[in-house]
């Protein structure tokens, strides 16, 4: 199963990625994500639309 | 081990071990464990970086962390979210906890499992956090009478 990486020092917690992938990811208290699961093969297509859009580059789809 | 430092000048109440990204152990737990991985394991603990911290049973525990803590976030590099802004609610917190004002443990909680769980862009969040988790369970009685206004230490 893919994995959502996040690179920490590029985010700047806009918080564009919960926007378009709910189901694996969560925003901590500070705004900054939680990937919460592995993606699921169904959803792997949608995963890369958040590592396409970060508006920081910060996502990347490993696996 | 602590024969080797000359033997405790006053009664403990708990050991901090492996340094400040270390874990606190009940001084009584940790009395008769040989200073390795695999003697301090049990303890849930670890050599960490060989240091061995002492509190006495006339300190507060909490008071202590709460300082650690501080000092801890404030070394934070600030290159990620979750140390710059993470750390400096949770040593906000702990300092509340430890003067009994007010604090909001559920919160604390919260932010210690949202925080050091290895999402930091190195390891400082994760260290001080588990350093944080082990205060919080070993200082469970102290953690008690804070909320409840007043330090025993």
């Amino acid at each position: 199963m893919a994995e959502l990486k996040v690179n920490m020092t590029a985010c700047d917690a806009r918080g564009l990625c919960v926007e378009l992938l709910p189901e694996v990811i969560e925003l901590d208290d500070w705004g900054f994500p939680i990937i919460t699961a592995p993606v699921p093969g169904w959803l792997e297509d949608q995963a890369h639309e958040p590592v396409r859009l970060c508006p920081r580059l910060a996502l990347l789809l490993d696996g | 081990m602590l024969a080797a430092g000359g033997g405790p000048a006053a009664p403990l109440r708990a050991l901090l071990i492996g340094g400040y990204f270390g874990t606190w152990v009940d001084a009584v737990a940790a009395a008769d464990a040989p200073f390795s991985e695999a003697g301090l394991g049990e303890l849930k603990a670890g050599v960490g970086a060989g240091l061995v911290v002492a509190l006495p049973a006339s300190a507060c525990g909490l008071v202590e962390t709460a300082r650690i803590a501080r000092y801890l976030a404030d070394e934070s590099a600030g290159q990620c979210g979750p140390c710059g802004f993470g750390l400096d609610a949770i040593a906000d917190q702990l300092a509340r906890l430890a003067m009994g004002a007010e604090p909001d443990l559920a919160l604390l909680q919260r932010w210690v499992g949202q925080v050091g769980s290895g999402r930091g862009a190195c390891k400082h969040p994760d260290g001080t956090v588990r350093m944080i988790a082990s205060t919080l369970e070993v200082f469970s009685r102290e953690v008690e009478q804070h909320v409840r206004g007043w330090c025993g230490g």
